[in-house]
């Protein structure tokens, strides 16, 4: 048991290692690409994440705390529930509550679902896994588009409740302009759900 | 695998829940608030046997949420919960081959290992039968549990009041009573 806890923890530290980035945030719209885009939107959790819900233990990599990673790909395929580290690949890391600002392509990609760490560092490792399949309609040409707020509401054994996408697009755009100015204008492009 | 309520982390363990062991806060066993939560876990095909639980209380928050139950054969207990909502968390156990280990529950999902208190009474979780689930090389230990059908609640209740004399002879012992009457309509 002592060698398979051993590998187990290596297993914890390779995946830590070896985990794909997530999309770059944005602090200036030249550091776009010619095919790129910055997507704006923001995920919700309601109720909110409350103190003591989410236990970090010891050093761990990439964002965790207050963050939903969004799984992402260019194909819509349902959101695995047990994540490989390929999955992680394009993530959109999103402090929940808060607007996001990342590139992406400027073409259609899907958002597969959102992946919350619960409890993390210590034994085990805890999650909750949160639906998905919405399309974001970037397209080309695209300079920065707005996909919405996506709110998930949940109850208090995490099972979601609910999943809808809120147009917060003026308090989006203001956001926007104060952080990248009014050159190039927020095109808003809700995100649709799709049938799988 | 119909009736497998959930998979979760098998991890072995030097200390017990280090830092999340509490029992919860101390409350008397005859205060007309609390609940009766038990079940029942076969660990026959598990490294070790069961020798203790714990329920995470999940509504409303707590500092503490951290119940420990009692457990005798399988059967996991605890009379002193206030109204709330809860999850079984984790279970324990200890072989001289095989060490300490530590059975997580995942913490999401509702489902038969969790229960919503409204209002003081008796909550069976189930009865339960633990399955060993392949998991990698590289990947944690995983385990499922499947629901059966025996034991049943009246025959936990009533090896309750046969092995538990504090309980029997507390308010407990009347509401256990009158609850296998009902059962036994």
């Amino acid at each position: 048991m002592r060698t398979r806890r051993s590998l187990v923890a290596l297993a914890a530290l390779l995946m830590a290692a070896c985990a794909p980035a997530p999309r770059a945030p944005l602090t200036s719209l030249d550091a776009l690409g010619r095919d790129e885009v910055v997507l704006v939107g923001k995920v919700e959790l309601v109720p909110p994440l409350r103190k003591g819900e989410q236990k970090i233990r010891g050093m761990v990599v990439g964002k965790i705390e207050n963050t939903m990673h969004l799984m992402m790909d260019e194909k819509l395929r349902p959101m695995p529930e047990d994540p490989r580290i390929a999955d992680f690949a394009g993530r959109i890391e999103a402090p929940i509550g808060e607007t996001f600002f990342v590139r992406g392509k400027a073409a259609p990609s899907y958002l597969l679902g959102g992946l919350l760490f619960l409890d993390i560092g210590g034994s085990s490792q805890q999650r909750a896994i949160f639906p998905g399949g919405f399309q974001v309609g970037a397209k080309p040409g695209d300079r920065a588009i707005y996909i919405g707020t996506l709110r998930y509401q949940r109850d208090e054994f995490w099972e979601v409740q609910r999943v809808t996408v809120v147009d917060e697009y003026g308090k989006a755009s203001a956001e926007y302009e104060a952080k990248f100015g009014k050159a190039q204008p927020l095109r808003k492009a809700l995100m649709a759900r799709v049938k799988q | 695998m119909q009736n497998r309520v959930g998979i979760a982390v098998l991890a072995a363990v030097v200390a017990i829940a280090a830092g999340c062991s509490s029992s919860g806060p101390s409350r008397e066993i005859n205060d007309p608030t609390n609940s009766l939560v038990f079940g029942y876990v076969d660990m026959g095909d598990a490294p070790t046997k069961v020798n203790g639980a714990q329920l995470m209380q999940v509504a409303p928050p707590s500092d503490k949420p951290y119940w420990g139950m009692g457990v005798k054969d399988g059967m996991f207990y605890n009379s002193y919960l206030p109204p709330g909502s809860y999850r079984l968390s984790s279970l324990h156990g200890s072989s001289f081959l095989r060490g300490e280990h530590q059975y997580n529950f995942p913490r999401q999902g509702g489902g038969d290992t969790t229960v919503r208190i409204d209002k003081p009474g008796i909550y069976f979780l189930g009865a339960y039968k633990y399955k060993t689930v392949k998991s990698g090389m590289f990947e944690q230990s995983k385990f499922g549990i499947e629901r059966v059908s025996t034991p049943t609640e009246a025959e936990l209740l009533q090896r309750l009041l046969e092995t538990d004399a504090e309980l029997k002879n507390s308010v407990w012992g009347d509401k256990i009573r009158q609850r296998l009457a009902r059962l036994k309509k």
